[in-house]
């Protein structure tokens, strides 16, 4: 829905919210920014919810009950909560992460899915939706303050996130709570931003929005409230693909570089023959046929594509110069060779790189927080990290 | 909270009562005739009747212990409607004799506009549209009706003061109200043509009074008459089994009951094969009635079926070329069901018309919100509709679902909704492929299905699944819009001629 604008509705709530000083001449709220509302927990969801709460935190208990023995590969050891939301999921028959019948059904799916436990939490400063320039028309983005900005002494980053779902599926709504997890935890202001989805828009489409709303960030962080100096980006799966991505053109084509990116479990590779792509194709939440599927939306499988490093940035080049890096990674996710593996050659192209592989998560765990302690303590660590780098 | 009221049938005088209940009054009824009632205030041909037993067809907020039949008549249903009105004061929140031409969505205000035909313009932030579907006349397009000299009127607009006595009447259609009004005239008719089309299954009502002594007993014990009410509707619940999950149960039982009804009352032959349907029953209405075949086996009716050529100025002429001299012609055809809004009449987000977006297939979200329409919610939307049990019990599952709808979004600051397309989308293909697994998915024609034969009316499925989803308003499938900080909805509000004001709670003109 389009919003009317009421020039400068919101211009005296948000300048409380900025440090001081951080007001420079002339900035101004977008003029259309609109608090955003959240999502109610239904009550039966919210009597679900406290099931699976309670299930997971005696996962260990749960899964001698279904004499469901621990799994270990490589010597990584499944999380047991991770265990036990992956047999409940299969008992649903879901056993494809993000795949349906059409990407609208997926769509649908994968959001009443996510959204189905999901909560306002943690507590923002405040949380506004407006619209910026966009290649292909305007680009809705959200704008996240947490409530360290009002104790801060200094502008916080802004951190540019890329939401995931194979580049087809999920919205700013899914990765909600996930950006107010890293924006509280790592004391930075989050921009989600609602990038145009495959297959309707493949290639280069999303990347273009990801680079023309890092490139207004860049620019209008200030106005934000928050470091112009220090404007970065972030991602998971398809979103860390972009996120990287957006890093390596700006290096490339000149404009603003990011300060900064944080990728969780990103998709950096088109090899499908790593041994985690192989070995976790199938019984950990992302299979092979999503991967495939995702990848058909995106690229459909153009063969120079798949070499090309605005697709898969392991295969630049030449990396040096990629602006520092938080690389996080699960030990049960298909993806999980590439993003090692692209934190050892960026660290080798000479980047800082700080890289944490959560041993025992699969693919999407930031989307379990709101259930799994496990999950959020693992999304916590990276952005703690994240934190330390900036 | 404010909002502007379509309609005052069984949906517009529900809901009104519903938000009462909830605090809120600042709402209008706009209704086009002078009288609550809706389609029981318009149907009055001679016995009309529900064929749904009235313990169940009525709210169960508002309970009616003197229902002196199983099946209501027409005058008990609407005495009932009135008295609903006047007991929760609704009179004065409706505006009579004031058409609803026109509704747009005003994005700015996040409200809705409602132009009626006087010229007044009212403005509220949610639309409730009570129109039923049932509610505009069907008329067919005969050639040579215009020169008909005799009087011509739909049942539904009954003409009381011409006289049948003594006349040769023809009669079109043989639905749910020919059924009803055939037995009602027969006796004072010289002579009945009636045209049928397809003939319908019809089986015995299991009608009869309800003594006063039961009607003493459910004043005194609201208990008793809510068992009541509880058995009726699992007993007409039960019935959708078939329908939905085995339809050929309908055939082995319901067809075979039906037959040996039809050849124990029609003994001719000829007249015998005529009125036999020709397809599964169930998927068009089944008619309850223990006078129709009665009334047409009389030697002064003739049941004619090979359609209607053209009219003439005194006769009616059939495929055949037999004209048949008639007084009068009485239309049984029912009503515009798949065009439940007229084009024009609601227009939402960037200039949309509803009418237009549907086409010749209406959907909704759960029957009740549509993409592209914010903050307006229809009872009684495409989906809905039910053939085995109350019409009441699906409204009142969409009652509960607009109250918890506007109230969660009041708590959330929330002032404007609209359901995402994919969403709605989604739940068409689910009730869809539903659908096609039951008897309406097997190919019958009728005002269930739209010209392609999709199904865009019923509920293809037993209705507490129905009530089960509109439990709890499901915000996650909507667009939400916040209100600004210090901003407030729009309240209720009136243009004139004069100029524009706002209206307490409903109540000044």
């Amino acid at each position: 829905m389009a919003y009317p604008r009421e020039p400068g509705a919101l211009a005296s709530e948000i300048r409380a919210l900025r440090p001081a000083g951080a007001d420079a001449p002339g900035s101004m709220w977008p003029e259309d920014a609109v608090p955003v509302p959240d999502y109610p927990l239904s009550q039966g969801a919210q009597r679900e919810q406290k099931i699976a709460r309670f299930l997971l935190g005696r996962a260990r208990e749960m899964l001698r009950l279904r004499r469901m023995r621990p799994i270990e590969r490589h010597g990584r050891k499944l999380d047991p909560q991770m265990q036990l939301l992956l047999a409940l999921r299969a008992q649903q028959g879901q056993t494809n992460l993000l795949l349906g019948d059409s990407p609208a059904q997926a769509r649908v799916q994968v959001r009443m899915g996510t959204l189905r436990f999901a909560q306002a939490e943690p507590a923002m400063a405040s949380v506004h939706e407006f619209r910026i320039p966009g290649p292909g028309g305007s680009l809705r983005v959200r704008h996240y303050v947490p409530h360290a900005a009002s104790e801060a002494n200094s502008p916080l980053p802004l951190m540019v996130f890329l939401h995931g779902g194979g580049f087809t599926v999920c919205d700013l709504d899914t990765h909600d709570q996930p950006c107010r997890t890293i924006a509280d935890r790592a004391r930075v202001q989050v921009l989600s931003v609602d990038y145009r989805l495959s297959p309707e828009h493949p290639y280069p489409a999303p990347v273009e929005d990801a680079r023309a709303a890092f490139a207004w960030a860049a620019e209008h962080a200030g106005m934000l409230g928050a470091d112009p100096k220090r404007v970065g980006v972030a991602g998971d799966s398809a979103g860390g693909n972009l996120a990287t991505v957006t890093a390596l053109m700006a290096l490339r084509e000149g404009g603003p570089v990011p300060h900064v990116q944080f990728l969780i479990y990103p998709v950096v590779d088109a090899d499908w023959t790593r041994p985690s792509r192989v070995e976790l194709s199938r019984d950990f939440g992302l299979t092979l046929k999503d991967m495939e599927w995702s990848t058909q939306n995106y690229t459909a499988f153009d063969e120079a594509l798949q070499a090309d490093p605005a697709v898969v940035p392991i295969r630049a080049k030449s990396l040096a110069g990629m602006p520092r890096a938080v690389i996080l990674t699960a030990g049960f996710d298909p993806l999980r060779d590439e993003g090692n593996d692209y934190a050892q050659v960026l660290r080798a192209a000479g980047t800082d790189v700080l890289h944490f592989e959560a041993e025992g998560m699969v693919h999407g765990f930031i989307n379990m927080a709101s259930v799994s302690t496990s999950a959020r303590d693992a999304l916590q660590q990276g952005c703690d990290q994240l934190a330390a780098l900036l | 909270m404010s909002a502007v009221i379509v309609g005052s049938g069984f949906a517009g005088i529900g809901i009104a009562i519903q938000l009462k209940k909830h605090g809120v009054h600042d709402f209008v009824i706009l209704e086009q005739a002078g009288d609550v009632g809706g389609v029981w205030r318009d149907n009055t041909y001679p016995g009309c009747a529900c064929d749904v037993p009235s313990h169940l067809y009525s709210f169960s907020f508002e309970f009616n212990p003197d229902w002196t039949r199983e099946y209501g008549p027409q005058r008990e249903i609407y005495a009932y409607l009135r008295r609903c009105a006047d007991k929760y004061d609704l009179r004065q929140h409706i505006r009579f004799n004031d058409r609803v031409e026109r509704c747009i969505y005003d994005e700015r205000h996040a409200s809705w506009t409602v132009h009626t035909q006087s010229g007044r313009a009212y403005s509220a932030q949610f639309l409730l549209n009570g129109m039923g579907g049932l509610s505009r006349p069907a008329l067919p397009s005969i050639p040579g009706l215009e020169t008909f000299q005799g009087a011509a009127f739909h049942s539904a607009r009954w003409n009381h003061d011409y006289d049948l006595k003594g006349k040769r009447v023809a009669v079109i259609g043989t639905g749910a109200s020919a059924i009803q009004f055939v037995p009602g005239i027969i006796d004072q008719v010289a002579h009945v043509d009636i045209y049928q089309r397809s003939a319908p299954w019809v089986v015995p009502k299991e009608d009869g009074d309800i003594p006063a002594y039961r009607r003493a007993a459910f004043g005194a014990m609201p208990w008793l008459q809510k068992a009541a009410r509880e058995r009726y509707y699992w007993t007409a619940e039960s019935r959708i089994f078939a329908f939905v999950k085995r339809p050929e149960l309908l055939e082995r039982f319901g067809e075979r009951r039906a037959r040996e009804y039809l050849e124990a009352e029609v003994q001719d032959p000829e007249l015998r094969a005529k009125i036999t349907p020709d397809y599964r029953m169930g998927c068009k209405r089944i008619l309850l009635s223990n006078d129709w075949y009665a009334a047409i086996t009389r030697d002064h009716v003739d049941v004619l079926t090979s359609g209607i050529s053209h009219v003439t100025e005194g006769g009616v002429v059939d495929r055949d070329g037999v004209e048949r001299p008639v007084d009068a012609i009485i239309f049984g055809t029912g009503f515009e069901a798949q065009n439940p809004v007229p084009a024009g009449a609601i227009v939402g987000r960037d200039g949309k018309d509803l009418a237009t977006c549907w086409g010749k297939t209406p959907r909704a979200y759960k029957g009740t919100t549509v993409a592209g329409f914010p903050n307006l919610f229809l009872l009684g939307g495409p989906n809905t509709g039910i053939g085995h049990t109350s019409m009441i019990y699906m409204l009142e599952s969409q009652f509960t679902y607009v109250l918890d709808a506007i109230t969660s979004m009041k708590e959330r600051r929330v002032r404007a909704i609209e359901v995402r397309q994919e969403h709605q989308d989604a739940y068409n293909e689910r009730v869809q492929a539903k659908s096609a697994t039951t008897v309406w998915g097997q190919g019958c024609r009728g005002w269930y299905y739209n010209a392609d034969g999709v199904n865009t009316a019923l509920w293809p499925d037993f209705t507490f699944h129905f009530r089960r989803q509109l439990k709890e308003f499901d915000a996650v499938a909507y667009h939400q819009e916040a209100l600004r900080p210090g901003e407030d909805v729009r309240t209720l509000w009136v243009r004139t001629p004069d100029g524009e004001t706002e209206v307490a709670h409903g109540l000044s003109a």
